[in-house]
């Protein structure tokens, strides 16, 4: 399992599930020729995906405009790399995300907190799991989501919205897919307690 | 919660998933049978899956196009595009004058209150980093109520239609006003509680559209 230490894993780059078409190779060797139109239909075809992954794993706006504008550099630098073995989507999603967990690693080292089976059952025994019927308003959910511990929320972002694998996550963080699946239990059960806290 | 429900509930999230082996989800089905607490639990994780899956994307800044173009071109990543340039008319130097105007206005009405705060504690970084999340994901249940209600606008009879439209425009209006006051003062706690407000104006407004009942 490669380490990532600031560049994209190119073995974990290869491997994509989809294969890329004609469209994508021609288009991503105009973006790398410099064209400026090519860029802005990049750039809007792909910054909004980009952003918000870029804001849920950070939980800060200006941090992760920061975050977009570096990442969109960085694959501007990258893009020749593309070879087509994946979907242009896939590709630079998954090249970005490499890139945010690494700025993000450099920017505040991330701690993976692991809270105890005990501490987590007694944060839980303290709500009242009566008002959880009602979980799940959206902006709560952006809210809570903020507020979990960097590892936790990493964790989730990369599972359950961006929709990455156990062993793509493991690789993407230098874990095993064991501790990503613990992890991620431990997480959405923060998640459940965070939420639960805010309902009215 | 006894030994078996702490034991089970680490797989839980597993079972959601549905990646747990056939005798391990044989066990958990068997223990929640009987188990209201852990069946709550499960029926949570569900629901939060889903709820997490189906996050709407976030609309980035506005801006942020021309300072990565002009970053990459800068770094030679990009051809440089031709900068537009506005010509100054009639239009444009009244314009600016109603914004000049606007922009006292707002300034005057706020009054002394609208010093800006020299505190740079901690708490106050916080705080202002909060507003600022919070404009983001105000922002972004803007947009979707605007479409919502751009659909609900089609169907109005034109002159309820026009009502709609005059009194959003000026919702819309104020809500610019309140966003430049912001830019300019950003570490304003009185700017944000009107830019703030503002957006709430609109939701409720948009609201009002949506929930109209057109039978």
């Amino acid at each position: 399992m490669g380490a990532l230490a600031g560049q994209p894993n190119q073995d974990a780059i290869c491997g994509m599930r989809l294969l890329a078409g004609k469209d994508d190779i021609a288009f991503s060797q105009k973006i790398a020729s410099g064209d400026a139109r090519a860029f802005e239909e990049f750039y809007d075809r792909f910054a909004t995906r980009l952003f918000s992954i870029a804001f849920r794993l950070c939980g800060d706006a200006g941090l992760s405009e920061d975050m977009t504008q570096e990442v969109f550099l960085h694959l501007l630098r990258k893009i020749h790399l593309f070879n087509g073995q994946a979907s242009l989507s896939t590709w630079l999603y998954r090249v970005a995300t490499n890139f945010y967990i690494s700025y993000l690693r450099s920017y505040r080292p991330k701690q993976y907190p692991h809270e105890s089976e005990e501490s987590l059952h007694k944060h839980l025994d303290q709500k009242s799991s009566q008002q959880s019927s009602t979980l799940h308003h959206r902006l709560d959910l952006e809210r809570c989501l903020a507020q979990l511990p960097d590892g936790y929320r990493t964790i989730i972002v990369l599972h359950d919205i961006e929709g990455y694998k156990h062993e793509e996550i493991a690789e993407m963080l230098n874990i095993s897919p064991g501790t990503s699946k613990s992890q991620l239990h431990h997480a959405r059960m923060k998640l459940r307690s965070l939420l639960q806290g805010v309902e009215p | 919660m006894n030994k078996e429900c702490r034991q089970l509930e680490a797989l839980l999230s597993e079972y959601t998933d549905g990646s747990t082996s056939v005798g391990e989800a044989a066990r958990i089905e068997a223990h929640l049978a009987g188990c209201a607490r852990c069946r709550e639990t499960l029926r949570d994780l569900r629901r939060l899956k889903a709820a997490l899956a189906n996050l709407p994307p976030l609309r980035p800044p506005a801006g942020l196009k021309m300072r990565i173009q002009e970053q990459a071109g800068a770094a030679g990543l990009i051809t440089k595009q031709p900068r537009y340039r506005l010509r100054p008319t009639a239009g444009w130097v009244l314009a600016a004058a109603a914004c000049l105007l606007l922009a006292i206005l707002l300034v005057t009405g706020l009054g002394p209150a609208t010093a800006p705060l020299t505190d740079s504690s901690a708490e106050m970084k916080d705080i202002f980093h909060d507003l600022r999340n919070a404009e983001t994901l105000y922002l972004n249940a803007i947009d979707r109520m605007d479409q919502l209600a751009a659909l609900k606008m089609n169907e109005m009879p034109p002159q309820i239609r026009q009502t709609f439209e005059t009194n959003l425009a000026l919702i819309n209006q104020t809500l610019a006003e309140s966003r430049t006051y912001v830019l300019e003062n950003a570490n304003n706690p009185r700017a944000w509680e009107h830019l703030l407000a503002a957006y709430q104006k609109k939701v409720e407004f948009l609201s009002l559209i949506i929930e109209t009942d057109l039978s």
